[in-house]
């Protein structure tokens, strides 16, 4: 593995901006590079090595944290901030609540729902249909999984 | 959409599909001539996937279905 350092940083407005050819030079110049922003950190840009290191433990680690910079939360957030075995119990249990037989049983939930967002706002002529529709269908969906109000799916 | 691969590939993919489905199915059905109305916003923050977080839209007004 050939490393460079580089100056990416993927929380600036110009990565933001230009996404794409940023990616696009690392890739072609260093698809495995050393960033040294946020305490450094490696980033990989092509597809060969990103493969390549979702299939070797020892790179690929998402324990105590996935975030650059690192969360400043006291606990791993479940179940992405973990690593095998964990994350293959985890997997275990929830994979079956997930599954694509159990996403068509809340199909009937999800258009029910998408009837009453879209209700809201029909009569106006106008939406902002992030907020008003693809916001809150899936926070209502996951609530109503989890058995909780989904009124409440609202951070404020 | 990508969803990753490997031992952490996204757990919500099957849902994800069905709602977005669902939504788009919505949409086209009830407000088929909807047309962009301003500049959507994206985050602040959210470079690594083209997030908006205002998407304002016009469309003709129609009836509502439900009793809600």
């Amino acid at each position: 593995m050939t490393a460079r350092e580089v100056d990416f940083d993927h929380h600036s407005p110009e990565f933001r901006e230009n996404n794409y050819a940023i990616y696009k030079e690392l890739r072609s110049k260093c698809p495995v590079a050393y960033s040294t922003r946020h305490g450094g950190f490696w980033v990989m840009t092509d597809y060969e090595s990103v493969f390549e290191a979702t299939r070797n433990e020892g790179v690929f680690r998402s324990y105590p944290t996935v975030g650059v910079p690192a969360s400043t939360l006291s606990y791993p957030i479940l179940p992405i901030e973990s690593d095998s075995p964990l994350t293959g119990k985890l997997r275990a249990i929830t994979l079956r609540k997930f599954s694509p037989a159990a996403a068509d049983r809340l199909e009937p939930a999800a258009r029910e729902i998408a009837t009453e967002l879209i209700d809201a706002f029909i009569e106006r002529g106008h939406c902002d249909i992030v907020q008003e529709l693809t916001t809150p269908l899936p926070a209502r969906i996951i609530l109503r999984m989890l058995g909780l109000d989904e009124e409440k799916y609202r951070a404020t | 959409m990508s969803f990753g691969v490997g031992v952490h590939r996204c757990l919500g993919s099957n849902l994800a599909r069905m709602m977005f489905r669902v939504m788009i199915n919505e949409v086209l059905d009830r407000l088929p001539d909807y047309e962009l109305a301003g500049t959507p916003e994206r985050f602040e923050d959210a470079a690594e996937v083209y997030a908006v977080c205002k998407l304002p839209i016009r469309f003709t007004p129609a009836k509502r279905l439900g009793t809600a």
